[in-house]
């Protein structure tokens, strides 16, 4: 995230101007000895690991949003886009539910959950009665997984419209249990 | 020859899987086994390294918060 999408000089305009960004390291002391991770992650559309997750929240720590792993700058400003749209929809100056607020939080949710899923494309599974190894490692496999995942935590979050970030902060949901922990 | 027959499947998987190169001990990330600056940092997104002080500005400043939960130091390249 921090080599492509946070230094990306749109991506970074967009989240500088409505965000007090910070960033908290999981296991203090520990720090990755492997730049290949990082560099292998960063080629893809996206690759929804459990290794890292951005949260968007209100100063009082309710959680509009988030998705562990890596989003490219394009998917990673449609989310950004939801986020805006959610804030704006959703909670006064003060931040908290306007009229019909935490409904209008669950329809917003509840229709991205769907929108992603009409995105998600079958992908390839190979023939297995000729013995071919499913087509699970792949850019488009990682996109399916990405988007389907992008859909399961949209789902997740209508059914709380009230989620803190202490709710979610070491359970949230991940697409893949790649970690470099 | 049977034996030989039986380790050939298994040569050839681990000759297509990468190569596993060994990790640097010193690079430019890292010197004398400390991890060094990363050079990237606060070059796009701004951040607010204390969590407690994000929170604190958002409220003055009226803006939202974004988190960015890591295993590792954002601010240190690789070591």
């Amino acid at each position: 995230m921090r080599t492509v999408t946070f230094s990306d000089e749109a991506t970074a305009k967009a989240v500088n101007e409505s965000f007090v960004s910070t960033w908290v390291n999981r296991k203090p002391g520990f720090h990755n000895c492997d730049q290949r991770a990082e560099q292998g992650i960063a080629g893809r559309a996206c690759f929804a690991t459990k290794n890292f997750c951005t949260f968007f929240v209100t100063p009082d720590e309710r959680v509009l949003h988030y998705f562990s792993g890596f989003f490219h700058p394009a998917m990673f400003a449609e989310e950004l886009a939801f986020v805006q749209t959610l804030a704006k929809e959703c909670y006064d100056e003060k931040w908290k539910f306007r009229k019909d607020g935490s409904k209008r939080y669950v329809e917003l949710h509840q229709e991205h959950a769907k929108a992603h899923e009409k995105e998600v494309k079958p992908v390839e599974t190979g023939d297995r009665a000729s013995g071919q190894v499913p087509k699970t490692w792949g850019p488009e496999a990682f996109k399916h997984q990405g988007l389907t995942y992008l859909a399961k935590v949209h789902a997740s979050l209508a059914e709380k419209p009230t989620t803190k970030l202490d709710d979610v902060f070491t359970t949230y949901l991940f697409g893949n249990a790649f970690t470099e922990e | 020859m049977r034996r030989a027959a039986l380790l050939l499947p298994l040569l050839l998987v681990a000759a297509q899987q990468d190569p596993v190169k060994p990790l640097k001990k010193e690079n430019d990330c890292c010197k004398g086994g400390k991890a060094q600056p990363w050079e990237g940092y606060n070059k796009g997104v701004h951040w607010t390294q204390s969590k407690d002080e994000a929170f604190r500005k958002a409220k003055k400043e009226r803006k939202l918060v974004m988190v960015f939960h890591l295993v590792g130091d954002l601010d240190k390249g690789g070591c």
